[in-house]
């Protein structure tokens, strides 16, 4: 694992893919992808990573119910998530459907420094060096 | 309360005429929040490609250049489609019709919609034993090149087949001209046969993957033709059948 930590961006778009994994690689992170909900589950539970970035609208399995079922396991329920939208009504509690809402939220286009402050903050905050 | 009076009738509206007039604003609201969230999408791509082009030119990074100038040229394309449809779909353009070579007319959407086919890992055909028709050429583009978006788009989502494939084939029937769409790996259900055939625009789910199919049957119906989504048949196989009538020559007008 890298220094910096290890970053699982799931995304079904996959020019989004290569550009948040281009970026986050350059900043030091190790950068898993998956670009399908179910296919994130298992990465996750085959390797969980540090972090996850998350899309909401994908086909099949939605970010939000990838949300739910991490959310149901002890294992992985602790796993920050940076939720990345463009629709305001995710950013709702309500939108969760009683699960703990995601750590943070980055709106498309994706601000980068946004994204890596948010990032950082969290891997900060679960090695306990806030 | 104020009754509010029918502009046809000149009598009182009916609840039945009000709550349609309701659901067209809806309906209305809904395609212009799906046109704009597929330009953030488009939008976040094309930064992606200026991050990969610039960061690549800073490294002298020949790899991360080139896939920086193929994001860049994709969403290009993507644009130009997004763009397109506001045109022939929201300000309703009035339209131009000439005589148009069917084969001409492939060539260019194919092109259109090869980098993005590309991206998502279906392969493209387009196929015609040539003819021509006489309609509105680019909205004839526009309509193609959205249903070849929706096919794509389609078959990378529902992964259901290793090497997906969308063939559009175009054929000159004397009159009208008929194009069929074959998705191989794309399976429609049957909430979504039903829905890509209302008159009002209705996502599907929260992908909203069923926009490009609405614009295209629009596009289509606009133009006095028909749009048929064929009954299932082969597993994973989706069949959608456009048929576009010539229009009058300027002399049959006169």
């Amino acid at each position: 694992m890298s220094a910096a930590g290890r970053i699982l961006v799931v995304d079904d778009e996959p020019d989004v893919l290569i550009y948040l994994s281009c970026f986050l690689e350059d900043q030091g992170f190790e950068v898993d992808t998956a670009s399908r909900g179910q296919e994130a589950l298992t990465q996750v539970r085959e390797r969980p990573p540090d972090l996850i970035s998350l899309d909401v609208n994908m086909p099949g399995m939605s970010g939000i119910e990838v949300l739910t079922q991490l959310r149901a396991d002890p294992e992985l329920a602790a796993i920050p998530v940076v939720l990345v939208t463009g629709v305001a009504e995710f950013r709702s509690p309500t939108a969760f459907r009683g699960c703990r809402p995601p750590e943070a939220f980055i709106q498309k286009p994706v601000d980068l420094e946004l994204l890596l402050s948010s990032v950082r903050e969290l891997l900060a905050r679960e090695a306990g060096v806030t | 309360m104020v009754a509010q009076m029918d502009e046809t009738t000149g009598g009182p509206m009916s609840e039945e005429r009000v709550a349609e007039l309701l659901a067209l604003l809806d309906s209305q609201a809904e395609l212009v929040g799906a046109i704009a969230h597929e330009i953030k999408g488009q939008l976040n791509s094309v930064r992606g490609g200026v991050y990969l082009l610039q960061s690549g030119l800073k490294r002298d990074d020949s790899g991360r250049i080139d896939s920086g100038l193929s994001m860049l040229e994709r969403n290009a394309d993507r644009i130009e489609r997004t763009v397109a449809d506001v045109l022939y779909y929201v300000k309703d353009r009035a339209v131009n019709p000439t005589a148009i070579d069917l084969e001409a007319v492939l060539e260019h959407v194919k092109k259109l919609c090869s980098g993005r086919a590309q991206e998502l890992g279906v392969r493209l055909r387009a196929k015609t034993r040539g003819g021509s028709l006489r309609t509105d050429e680019l909205a004839l583009r526009a309509l193609l090149a959205n249903l070849l978006e929706f096919a794509l788009r389609g078959c990378h989502g529902a992964k259901l087949k290793p090497s997906p494939s969308v063939k559009l084939t175009a054929s000159d029937e004397g009159g009208y001209a008929r194009f069929v769409m074959v998705g191989d790996g794309l399976e429609l259900s049957d909430d979504a046969r039903e829905r890509a055939l209302k008159p009002y625009y209705r996502p599907d789910g929260p992908d909203r993957s069923l926009l490009e199919l609405f614009i295209t049957r629009k596009l289509v119906l606009r133009q006095g033709g028909s749009f048929e989504v064929a009954p299932p048949g082969r597993p994973g196989v989706t069949e959608i059948i456009l048929e576009l009538p010539a229009a009058p020559a300027e002399e049959e007008l006169a």
